[in-house]
């Protein structure tokens, strides 16, 4: 890892972060308190798209990693499991299909990490039957993963700017 | 930026998803619960009998109330909130959880499997 990328990684997980702390200040479906944008995939998907899968994951790990030192063992293992599931299931979609909009990878990773931390509150705290919450979770999945995607679509000129291939 | 935002074929996808929403939104069932259960770090602490009202206080100042049909988190001291924003519950499955201080309470019914969908 040279020199640019590793400052490069730095900053898009700056940019996670703060992104994740801003929404965090908010509540965006009354009804259903927890239900995020995920703005923070913005990110993720930066690196994803127009660096590699290896920035990608470094993103994922240190935003859980920072998840652990300031919120404690819980938060982290759920910023893991949602954060390295869905850019798993990012990198699978982008693989088998070359042609995917940028909205259904982005509604993908949003679906992913909601059933992730479902799975792992469930196992963790009380076993739990996700139905009740699945329509929510679809719909706010696809709703914020448009959302997420329209943003990245609005910043990549500026981010491009850092660096990347075009 | 090649990729594209949205693509005609991506309407499909979007549209089995919401119908996949929709035939879980309408299709479960959805009893009064009978019982309010409060899980403690990943086990069962205690069980009310939802059509009582409780009052339960842990030393983490955690306050789960209940008025006789309806549970609630009334306090806690988490930053969040998350847990009593989820406001009051009562439908057999609904569960309201607050993470920092791993405990989550739950609704059920006897005997129901709140996996059902009819």
């Amino acid at each position: 890892m040279n020199t640019k990328k590793l400052t490069l990684t730095a900053l898009l997980t700056a940019t996670a972060l703060v992104l994740s702390i801003v929404e965090g200040m908010f509540v965006f479906v009354p009804q259903c308190p927890g239900v995020k944008v995920g703005l923070s995939n913005i990110a993720v998907m930066f690196a994803l798209f127009f660096l590699d899968k290896k920035t990608a994951f470094a993103i994922g790990f240190l935003k859980s990693f920072f998840a652990l030192v300031t919120r404690g063992a819980m938060a982290g293992l759920l910023s893991l499991s949602g954060g390295i599931s869905s850019i798993i299931v990012m990198i699978i979609l982008i693989s088998f299909t070359k042609d995917s909009s940028t909205s259904i990878v982005s509604i993908a990773a949003a679906l992913t990490h909601n059933i992730a931390q479902f799975g792992v509150i469930s196992i963790v705290y009380a076993p739990m039957s996700m139905l009740p919450y699945l329509p929510i979770l679809i719909i706010s999945g696809i709703v914020f993963g448009i959302a997420n995607a329209v943003f990245l679509h609005a910043v990549t000129p500026a981010l491009s700017k850092l660096g990347g291939k075009k | 930026m090649e990729r594209k935002l949205f693509q005609k074929k991506d309407i499909i996808i979007v549209a089995v998803l919401l119908c996949v929403a929709l035939f879980v939104f309408f299709g479960i069932k959805k009893d009064t619960g009978e019982r309010a259960e409060i899980w403690i770090k990943g086990e069962l602490y205690r069980t009310y009998d939802l059509n009582e009202p409780f009052e339960l206080s842990l030393d983490n100042e955690i306050v789960i109330k209940g008025n006789g049909s309806e549970a609630w988190f009334h306090h806690s001291d988490c930053p969040d909130k998350v847990c009593i924003n989820t406001g009051k519950l009562h439908i057999s499955g609904e569960w309201a959880a607050c993470l920092p201080n791993e405990t989550v309470l739950k609704i059920v019914k006897d005997n129901g499997d709140v996996d059902t969908v009819s």
